[in-house]
């Protein structure tokens, strides 16, 4: 009864603790009523491999004794749907914070941080999706664990539901990567106007500065940039668009435009100190700034029109 | 997933909800874990270790089934049989399980 014996010490092992004494006892005898049975119909004891089919035949200890454990799931069906959404929500407000947060970083044009910052980003954002996930994780466990009330998580009212026509429906990773798109975007910005960032380490730093009507254009760009970001995290959390936030979107999308219809008309976007001794790379980033910026406001401008019109189609 | 696969993971699912009915008209006489078990077998409903014993705990705990440890044999042995509450649970369900049987003969013809 050696082999009998070490199953049921293996399946008592796995059993929970409370009620392990309980149910091996019951289990014991339920196994010895099946053995006696099959020898009394042999009349005789089994043997070696006879106890080993039988125990074949009933199964691993260890998922015998995972039928009696009451939760074998981490999150319950019950649990679940709460736990997605705010898995989800949660992940997109910490991006969104990480995000702003690394939003004063360097960029230089000597260390190559225009590879290395999006890579940089990007290992944040990992980083913060694994501390979200084991959270919200850790917390339903213990919420189903300890049967917490969630239905204030399921307070709905029909009237509230909100579309879920195409027409409103939201893309999480294009609006994710719009988030990114204008954090990234902003950095560069005000980069432009922190010499001794934007141009540290070259010879830069003191040849060239943003012209003075550039510099009036550096916290309507800011804002607008920021009322944007706003936008796309409040529709992550909504999981849609809804009217105000396309309102919204739209008046973003026209205040970009004015903004960038009077920045198309300065004669000047960087200013070179001629008193400081340049080279031959200076005039000609001067004169790649006047061209290039002319064009990049150009293409942002078609690409807020673009998404002025399709958020007027959804109104 | 091959059709055979198919067939005996929906016969799993069509089999789970009538287990429960078998296992309450079962327990009308008082049973421990393996005489139950058996006599499910005899009738022709076969069911492993695994999924009798917590479903037999878990009605316990509904309050459907009563138990009581007892000595047989020189064993000590819990005997499982229904209770006021499982009686009433079993009539109601042998009747909901007469009306689901005429309507799916109706429906399969």
């Amino acid at each position: 009864m050696n082999m009998i014996n070490n199953y049921l010490d293996n399946f008592e092992k796995h059993l929970p603790e409370e009620s392990r004494e309980e149910i091996r006892e019951e289990f014991e005898a339920s196994l010895l009523g099946q053995i006696e049975d099959q020898e009394s119909q042999l009349e005789r004891p089994l043997n070696e491999q006879e106890q080993e089919d039988l125990l074949l035949k009933i199964g691993h200890p260890m998922k015998v004794a995972a039928g009696f454990l009451s939760n074998q799931q981490l999150i319950g069906a019950d649990y679940y749907p709460a736990y997605k959404k705010v898995l989800v929500l949660a992940f997109w407000i910490y991006a969104a914070i990480t995000i702003l947060k690394m939003l004063p970083f360097n960029i230089s044009l000597v260390d190559g941080s225009f590879i290395t910052t999006p890579i940089i980003i990007f290992w944040a954002l990992v980083e913060t999706g694994i501390w979200v996930f084991a959270s919200v994780t850790l917390i339903f466990y213990l919420l189903e664990k300890y049967q917490t009330n969630i239905d204030f998580l399921y307070a709905w009212s029909p009237k509230q539901l909100s579309s879920s026509g195409k027409k409103l429906s939201l893309s999480r990773v294009e609006t994710g990567f719009e988030i990114l798109f204008v954090a990234l975007f902003l950095s560069w910005w005000n980069s432009l106007f922190g010499a001794d960032s934007f141009f540290a380490g070259t010879e830069l730093v003191n040849a060239i500065k943003m012209s003075e009507s550039m510099a009036t254009m550096q916290w309507p760009v800011n804002i607008v940039g920021g009322l944007s970001i706003m936008v796309s995290i409040y529709n992550l959390v909504n999981a849609g668009w809804n009217k105000v936030s396309l309102i919204i979107n739209i008046l973003v999308g026209a205040a970009d435009l004015v903004i960038i219809s009077i920045m198309m008309q300065f004669e000047q976007y960087a200013l070179i100190d001629i008193t400081i001794e340049t080279n031959r790379f200076v005039e000609e980033f001067a004169s790649y700034i006047l061209l290039n910026i002319r064009i990049t406001l150009a293409i942002i401008a078609a690409f807020v029109v673009w998404d002025m019109v399709s958020s007027f189609r959804k109104l | 997933m091959t059709d055979s696969e198919h067939y005996q993971k929906l016969k799993l699912e069509l089999r789970r909800g009538v287990l429960i009915l078998a296992v309450l008209a079962e327990l009308r006489e008082e049973h421990y874990g393996y005489s139950l078990r058996k006599n499910l077998s005899v009738k022709g409903l076969e069911i492993d270790e695994g999924t009798l014993y917590p479903l037999v705990r878990r009605l316990e705990k509904q309050q459907l089934l009563v138990s009581e440890w007892r000595m047989e044999n020189n064993r000590k042995k819990r005997f499982y049989c229904l209770s006021d509450i499982g009686h009433q649970v079993l009539a109601q369900l042998t009747e909901e399980w007469h009306n689901t049987e005429t309507t799916l003969n109706s429906i399969l013809g």
